[in-house]
């Protein structure tokens, strides 16, 4: 049997993830004006907070672990550059990194349909934690691959709304869409996800006991 | 919905846009908009309906939750830092601190604009009013040519022209 989460309602408390903060309260920005005057050391504390999450969001987005690291770079780096001419309180930088992260892993899923016939993610360099059993391992692939089926922009909602645990807001503005559309892919997504993982919910539900 | 409840609570939130939160959240109270989870937990807490359908959610999170994807490596955050092309005080912050001096180039901009608006103006009134309505002051400066010289059609050359041609007269 499933196990019951752990506090499904939860009474609405603050997150310690600062994709929690709003918009007006950007923890980068201190550090994005010391990086704009050449100090690396301040902006390792913006790669400190946001390359996990944009290597998880972008390893979700494209099955690999290899490429999200990538794309991880690729963003960072284009973020040192744009620290220079960052305008403070249009976005927070975190919202903008990933915006350019899912440009990326639109660009190269976009490059994989037109130089392969087999459009479909790798599922591989998926390295288990140590406290990861073998059926937990077995879920959460079948749970990576029922997320790769799924369409980009439903699969992109889903991430960061889901996974990244991005407010409403922040990911609406990340996907540059309203919150309508928004709830729009989730919905659409979890429903696909339910489906794509309703076959095998009984080994599924199994596995996790 | 459940036909005991009324079709909204007192905090506005209805049955419908419970299901629909839920549709696209999920069951977890803490990825609900913050502005309609309070509304949403009282409704939650008082129709078996919206639990049931919170329920079913929960276990669509609960597998969705078991995959855990690892945080970047040691070695990419090194890679990356290694990457960084070095930069002292550029030009281009020089540049911004004085647009900010002006206040910004939201203002800078159209002021520098208006500004040269003026000074092309003033150049073209000076050059084919003031100057040219005087034979003399074109003589005085030493500047006419047989080109300049406004023909019948009433053409007259405006003040870059006029400085251009003076420039090629320039005697080598």
């Amino acid at each position: 049997m499933l196990a019951e989460p752990s506090c499904p309602i939860a009474p609405p408390l603050p997150r310690p993830s600062p994709a929690r903060a709003v918009i007006g309260d950007d923890p980068d920005l201190a550090d994005i004006r010391r990086a704009a005057e050449g100090d690396q050391a301040a902006y390792g504390r913006i790669v400190g907070r946001n390359i996990d999450a944009l290597t998880r969001v972008a390893e979700r987005m494209l099955g690999s672990r290899a490429e999200a690291e990538d794309v991880a770079q690729d963003v960072l780096l284009r973020g040192w550059r744009q620290t220079t001419s960052w305008r403070a309180g249009e976005a927070k930088f975190s919202t903008w990194l990933h915006r350019v992260a899912l440009s990326r892993c639109t660009d190269r899923l976009r490059a994989r349909r037109e130089t392969s016939l087999d459009d479909s993610p790798e599922i591989v360099d998926r390295s288990p934690t140590p406290e990861a059993g073998l059926q937990q391992q077995s879920v959460a692939l079948r749970v990576r691959a029922a997320l790769a089926t799924l369409a980009e922009r439903q699969r992109a909602a889903v991430v960061l709304c889901h996974f990244e645990e991005m407010t409403n807001i922040e990911a609406a503005a990340a996907l540059e869409i309203s919150i309508e559309a928004l709830e729009s892919l989730l919905s659409r997504g979890r429903r696909a996800l339910r489906a794509a993982l309703q076959p095998d919910r009984a080994a599924l539900l199994g596995d996790l006991t | 919905m459940n036909p005991g409840m009324p079709a909204e609570t007192p905090a506005g939130m209805t049955f419908q846009r419970f299901a629909e939160l839920v549709d696209a959240y999920g069951a977890d109270a803490r990825r609900w908009p913050l502005a309609e989870r309070a509304a949403a937990l009282a409704l939650l807490a008082s129709d078996a309906a919206a639990a049931a359908l919170q329920q079913q959610a929960a276990m669509l999170d609960a597998m969705l939750d078991v995959d855990v994807a690892a945080p970047a490596s040691h070695t990419a955050r090194r890679a990356l830092m290694a990457a960084l092309p070095a930069r002292g005080p550029v030009l281009a912050t020089r540049w911004q601190e004085l647009l900010a001096l002006l206040g910004g180039w939201r203002i800078a901009l159209p002021a520098l604009a208006v500004a040269l608006v003026a000074g092309v103006n003033i150049g073209a009134t000076v050059g084919t009013g003031v100057l040219s309505s005087s034979a003399d002051a074109r003589s005085a400066v030493g500047t006419a040519t047989d080109s300049e010289a406004p023909d019948d059609s009433g053409y007259r050359q405006g003040f870059a022209e006029r400085l251009i041609l003076d420039l090629q007269n320039v005697p080598q």
